[in-house]
């Protein structure tokens, strides 16, 4: 799988909340990126098998909204990737 | 409703297919985005994703019909008889098409992108079919008689014997001939070399039917500044050639007749009339083709 600077950050604002469902407007609020840019990575994403997706139930009269959560293997893969990210960031943030 | 969140609303809906769940996700997330102008940027921004899917998915059902239709055609076609024309037809469009057609049918429920691909790989075959076909229709084609001429395609090396008359001493006689195709092949382009004991001559001429006089014609050009015109039968399998020249003021007839003995091989004589009707044998010799 291509692994863009944006996939880190999409990776990365899941590990924020590992457990929790978001949705995919709320993932470009937290990582800045457009919807043009994050659809394209949640489905190759989802295409790995690294993400989970499911609808929302229903609120009246609102139509269901896409929820997303890393699987197991998609948990692994993100630490894996923001480990070497979180090295190089510590001097400068130290 | 603002304006741009209407505008947002209307792209959405136009580009999103209920069969395509992250469409329809990224469809019903518009109404989470408070604003209206980021709603509209979010429609346009999911409107690209949606496109450029799809036109992946095409994309890659036309590329396995172009995968399929070059498998056919060079493949198979060559398996069969490549002068049978329905084998041939069978190859490069029929099967190709109906692969096409079940592909595209068999996957319309499943993804329908991709089937499209193979839908619009039949369509294209068919009209490129239809093209080449009404093509091909409109294009004059030779004529048999044209097709005849096809015997002489091709470089002919011939060797014979020159008796002695008004146009040179006995002797021997050499020629290359080489003719080729020009015009849709509806003429031949000669390019003549000849030793004999006269001297060397260039001729270079061109030759075709002429479906009005119902007869062959040459018209030539020599190194010397000649020119002239020939007309042609053929009489089973001998093509006799006649024209006249000048020598002096006295007109010479002239006829040549060339007998295939083969598909590479004929004989020739060359005779001239210097009164008229007095036939007198000039050359006579094989050619081979090489």
């Amino acid at each position: 799988m291509r692994v863009t600077r944006q996939t880190i950050d999409v990776l990365v604002a899941f590990l924020e909340a590992p457990k929790a469902w978001t949705h995919g407007y709320d993932i470009c609020r937290s990582t800045g990126l457009k919807s043009g840019t994050l659809y394209p990575i949640l489905m190759r994403l989802a295409e790995a098998g690294l993400l989970d997706a499911r609808w929302e139930a229903n609120e009246a009269g609102k139509p269901p909204r896409h929820l997303y959560r890393l699987t197991a293997d998609g948990l692994r893969y993100a630490r894996d990737l923001e480990r070497p990210r979180r090295a190089t960031l510590k001097p400068a943030t130290s | 409703m603002s304006f741009p969140r209407r505008f947002a609303a209307i792209l959405l809906r136009v580009a999103v297919r209920q069969s395509n769940d992250w469409a329809v996700a990224m469809r019903n997330e518009l109404d989470a985005v408070e604003d209206d102008w980021a709603a509209m940027q979010w429609a346009v921004g999911c409107t690209c994703v949606i496109v450029k899917h799809a036109a992946t998915e095409v994309l890659s059902g036309v590329a396995v019909a172009a995968a399929v239709l070059a498998v056919c055609i060079g493949g198979l076609s060559r398996l069969v008889p490549l002068h049978a024309v329905t084998a041939q037809w069978l190859t490069s469009i029929v099967l190709p098409e109906s692969v096409f057609i079940v592909a595209a049918l068999a996957l319309w429920r499943r993804r329908r992108s991709t089937a499209m691909g193979f839908a619009l790989s039949a369509v294209l075959l068919v009209a490129h079919v239809c093209l080449w076909v009404t093509a091909s229709a409109q294009t004059p084609q030779p004529s048999l008689e044209t097709q005849k001429l096809s015997y002489f395609i091709g470089t002919w090396h011939a060797d014979g014997e020159m008796k002695a008359s008004m146009v040179g001493p006995a002797g021997k006689v050499t020629n290359v001939t080489r003719n080729e195709w020009m015009l849709n092949k509806f003429f031949y382009l000669t390019h003549h070399e000849e030793h004999n004991t006269a001297g060397t001559f260039q001729i270079v001429s061109v030759t075709g039917y002429d479906p009005k006089t119902k007869q062959y014609v040459s018209y030539e050009f020599d190194g010397q500044g000649g020119m002239g015109r020939s007309t042609g039968t053929v009489n089973g399998n001998t093509w006799t050639w006649t024209s006249q020249f000048m020598v002096g003021k006295d007109t010479v007839r002239s006829r040549s007749t060339v007998k295939p003995t083969s598909a590479s091989s004929y004989d020739f004589t060359w005779e001239i009339a210097p009164h008229g009707t007095d036939w007198t044998l000039v050359q006579q010799g094989k050619a081979t083709k090489s």
